[in-house]
């Protein structure tokens, strides 16, 4: 195809998208009063009702507060299909508002009421930890001392509290990396172990769990791969035994030797 | 009489690479007792490898052509050429395109490669391969913190006013790209910032083999699973090991979707956002937003999501998209206020340097400005280390009324044209 005719090709897919979009603005489907008011109409279903939502929030474009998505976030009598679809319209809207600043304290405290709606806990636990809200580091923290009042699973909690590593979060980890209870459950020492690889005290415990043939392969490679970040030096002095044991173990190459040799293919 | 050649204005074999953009180059005997005329042509070195084409000039409505017949004075003066590849021929390999003078008994042979950037889900294994592991080592464990680590290290919410919400958007991510690519190239020259299109199915990059197997969760995010020869198998940021990534469709075979009544804009739905700045600029919030939250996990949250490798191939395919308006929209003049419209704030005004390639600390910006100046390219001097948003605007360099300025990249399916 020429550039030519490349051109006109793409020309008439932009004139026909043009074309579907004016049809969709000159219709009552995309005014803003009448979306707020389908959004708040209980006598059709969540589904329309959170769609109506996303395309209001497209019409308000980045400039305005989202008010009714905060409102139908925070309301614990809303559907927590409504809720939901409020929850992750108003995540995307903090990537691009220009006045994301001015309502980001009403969406912490929004998604701190949705923990309450087990529908709604998961997605509001993984945005409140990516935020680093002190708050939901508490509850999680709690939970896994507390397994009664745990929001989520041990693993989960751990995973959750990975993405904002502090002296707390770092002595819970390194306490169930050791608990022998705790190894036999692999998603809860797999997530133990992540944590340990950002911290340097913790390269013997890792050089460990890497020799021990009793653990897990998945274990194992993410031990070295924590080894490799944390300490290089000591996954070569490690590489020379696991690997040789590997070969003469087995004729094949396993998962473990495969992951090393490509870890030590990075750095040369 | 030996023929000499330069690409990119260099005898530096290191800058034989070349986009659809064409590269300055000269060609010269050396003294001798009479002129000599040479053709000037290219082929594949092997199947598939790329091919270059000839201009003679630079004046707009030129156009490319595959040979190109060339004076040579007797004195051994220099005569200017310019050389791109053609366009559906980019290269697979290092060195895979042929550059071949020959006349008056006279030749030369000078291998170079066709770099642009592709869509990754197209990328034959090999340069798969060779893309994972330039990325791998850009964010190896040593030095610390690594290249890739300092890259991250800009992406934070402090730093959330100089990249986003706003017309600065668009070129400070192509800085940012320009960025990782020239330190993935200084591993491998041989590769180029790929891009993912999130507005088709892209089956090979959620493999164990590219990106990672990524689940389908609602509400949760998971880590994504790998092969154990994926290079990717070592990654670490911020001592946090592996990929969190789940995604909200089936990414074995559907585009991301976006949110219900917020969809993701196809690549003809972003084009027609408008053909001036303003409102183009309007695909900060969709397609760019609502593939970010096609995900949970980092790459949905501006504060973590370079964590995750795609962040920079989905920032490719906006870019691309950028790069396409441009070419149809003929917006390569940075003072033309429809092709890019500034905000009186710094790092927002067209001839502001950009933070933090500037290393400006000082309010209204950051307080802190990780990684040093932009790297430069053995391909191009431009666009030195404290690059302006101007710079990034005619990035093929097609307005023939300046001084030749590039930036050493094109994507596979977006033209060179030049400008007035």
């Amino acid at each position: 195809m020429s550039t030519k005719e490349y051109r006109r090709k793409i020309a008439q897919s932009i004139a026909k998208a043009r074309v579907t979009r004016a049809r969709s603005t000159n219709s009552q489907i995309d005014d803003a009063k009448h979306l707020r008011g389908r959004v708040v109409n209980k006598k059709v279903t969540a589904k329309t009702r959170a769609e109506a939502l996303g395309r209001l929030m497209r019409v308000e474009g980045p400039d305005v507060i989202p008010e009714t998505a905060l409102q139908r976030l925070e309301d614990p009598k809303e559907s927590p299909v409504v809720r939901l679809a409020a929850l992750r319209l108003l995540q995307h809207k903090q990537i691009f508002s220009s006045v994301a600043a001015e309502w980001r304290p009403a969406y912490l405290e929004a998604l701190r009421r949705a923990l309450d709606e087990p529908k709604l806990r998961s997605a509001a636990l993984e945005i409140l930890s990516a935020l680093k809200d002190r708050k939901t580091q508490g509850l999680l923290l709690e939970g896994i001392r507390k397994p009664k009042q745990a929001l989520v699973p041990v693993d989960q909690a751990l995973r959750l509290l990975s993405s904002d590593i502090h002296a707390d979060v770092l002595e819970v980890a390194r306490s169930l990396a050791n608990d022998q209870q705790s190894r036999k459950n692999k998603p809860v020492f797999l997530q133990a172990l992540r944590i340990l690889a950002s911290d340097p005290t913790s390269v013997g415990r890792l050089e460990e769990v890497l020799a021990d043939d009793s653990h897990s392969i998945d274990a194992r490679r993410l031990a070295a791969t924590a080894l490799n970040h944390l300490s290089p030096e000591s996954l070569n002095r490690m590489t020379a035994r696991t690997v040789s044991a590997a070969k003469a173990g087995r004729k094949r190459k396993d998962a473990l030797s495969e992951h090393i040799e490509t870890l030590q293919s990075i750095r040369r | 009489m030996p023929i000499e050649i330069k690409i990119n204005n260099s005898l530096n074999p290191n800058a034989r690479y070349i986009t659809y953009s064409p590269s300055p180059c000269q060609i010269r005997q050396t003294p001798a007792g009479s002129a000599l005329t040479v053709k000037l042509k290219s082929k594949a070195a092997s199947a598939g490898g790329g091919v270059a084409v000839f201009y003679a000039n630079r004046a707009v409505g030129v156009q490319p052509t595959a040979t190109l017949t060339v004076a040579l004075p007797a004195n051994g003066t220099w005569v200017d050429f310019g050389l791109a590849g053609k366009q559906g021929k980019p290269s697979v390999d290092d060195l895979d395109c042929l550059l071949i003078a020959a006349g008056g008994g006279a030749s030369l042979t000078v291998p170079l490669m066709v770099r642009v950037r592709k869509n990754a889900n197209t990328l034959k294994p090999r340069e798969r391969d060779r893309f994972l592991l330039a990325l791998a080592k850009v964010n190896s464990a040593t030095p610390v913190p690594s290249a890739y680590q300092a890259l991250r290290n800009m992406h934070v919410n402090a730093a959330d006013g100089e990249e986003h919400r706003g017309p600065q958007f668009l070129p400070w991510h192509r800085t940012y790209l320009l960025d990782l690519e020239r330190g993935l190239q200084a591993i491998d020259p041989s590769v180029a910032m790929h891009y993912w299109r999130f507005d088709q199915p892209a089956p090979k990059v959620f493999t164990r083999l590219f990106m990672g197997e990524t689940k389908r969760l609602p509400s949760a995010a998971d880590f994504v699973v790998l092969d154990p020869g994926n290079p990717l198998v070592g990654w670490v940021t911020d001592s946090d090991p592996g990929i969190l990534r789940a995604s909200h469709f089936n990414t074995k075979t559907e585009a991301a979707p976006g949110l219900p009544g917020f969809e993701l804009l196809n690549q003809a739905g972003t084009l027609a956002l408008g053909p001036n700045y303003p409102e183009f600029r309007g695909l900060e919030g969709t397609p760019h937003g609502a593939a970010h939250v096609s995900f949970n996990g980092w790459i949905s949250d501006i504060a973590t999501a370079p964590k995750d490798p795609l962040f920079f191939m989905l920032h490719s395919n906006v870019d691309r998209l950028w790069a396409l308006w441009q070419w149809m929209n003929h917006r390569t003049n940075p003072d033309d206020p429809n092709t890019y419209t500034g905000q009186n704030r710094d790092g927002r005004r067209v001839d502001d340097t950009t933070w933090p390639w500037n290393g400006v600390i000082t309010p209204p910006r950051p307080n802190f400005a990780p990684g040093s100046r932009l790297p430069g390219s053995p391909v191009t001097p431009t666009p030195g280390g404290k690059p302006t948003i101007r710079n990034m605007i005619d990035y093929h360099g097609s307005r023939v009324a300046l001084p030749l300025d590039w930036l050493g990249f094109s994507y596979d399916d977006v033209p060179f044209d030049f400008n007035p």
